[in-house]
């Protein structure tokens, strides 16, 4: 019986783990999961563009661009890129069944407390090497590390089912 | 919370994903359900309900005692 069959197959049913751990999402074969990455993709892609076209273009010994244009477009391009990922994500999110969203919005409020742990941590660092202060401390691209972060709560937070 | 769902679901010879098909959830969720890992939410639980064709106090049943 088919029935009896798929219940024995418990151990399979779980997430896929490289789509969590990789992509913080639940699976890339869903459509909902395959356009939220391929967006994301083309999204990350148009940012380092202008990156990438001045590293050609320097190490061919041709100057189109300069450095300073080249930084500009990118702090210009770098909100628009990432609201537009975080409107992605939303539109995956309610995308999702019950247990998935939760399972979501648990990675994300994980992610949040190891965040605020990490910035305590780091402020003291900062403050304990006040005199040797430099701006990297403050860059706000810190946040992009979240994201890896949230990918290893959703895949630890999915293992309990 | 227990309940009877892998039972109801052998009764009507459906599979994890076909039974998660009608619900519009995902497949790891009826497993989740099924193995008593997770508890739907209401309205989840009156669609279970319905396409089994049940009463929903037949099919979730309340563990009594501190667990």
């Amino acid at each position: 019986m088919a029935a009896a069959t798929d219940s024995s197959n418990d151990a399979d049913s779980r997430w896929p783990r490289s789509a969590m751990l990789m992509w913080g999402v639940f699976s890339t074969r869903t459509p909902a999961g395959r356009l939220y990455i391929h967006r994301c993709v083309i999204a990350v892609s148009i940012l380092i563009l202008p990156s990438v076209f001045f590293l050609i273009q320097h190490y061919s010994h041709h100057y189109y661009v300069r450095p300073k244009a080249t930084g500009r477009t990118t702090a210009f391009l770098l909100p628009f890129v990432f609201a537009y990922i975080v409107w992605e994500f939303r539109k995956y999110l309610v995308s999702l069944d019950e247990l998935a969203q939760r399972l979501q919005l648990e990675a994300m409020a994980w992610t949040y407390l190891t965040g605020f742990v990490a910035a305590a941590l780091l402020c003291g660092l900062w403050l304990e090497s006040l005199p040797h202060v430099d701006g990297i401390w403050f860059c706000p691209l810190w946040f992009g590390l979240l994201e890896p972060v949230r990918a290893y709560w959703l895949y630890r937070l999915a293992r309990r089912y | 919370m227990k309940n009877e769902l892998r039972v109801l679901r052998a009764r009507h010879d459906l599979t994890q994903a076909q039974l998660a098909d009608r619900l519009g959830v995902s497949r790891q969720t009826v497993n989740a359900i099924e193995t008593g890992k997770y508890d739907p939410s209401l309205p989840l639980a009156f669609k279970i309900a319905e396409v089994f064709g049940e009463l929903i106090e037949k099919i979730f049943l309340a563990q009594s005692g501190r667990d």
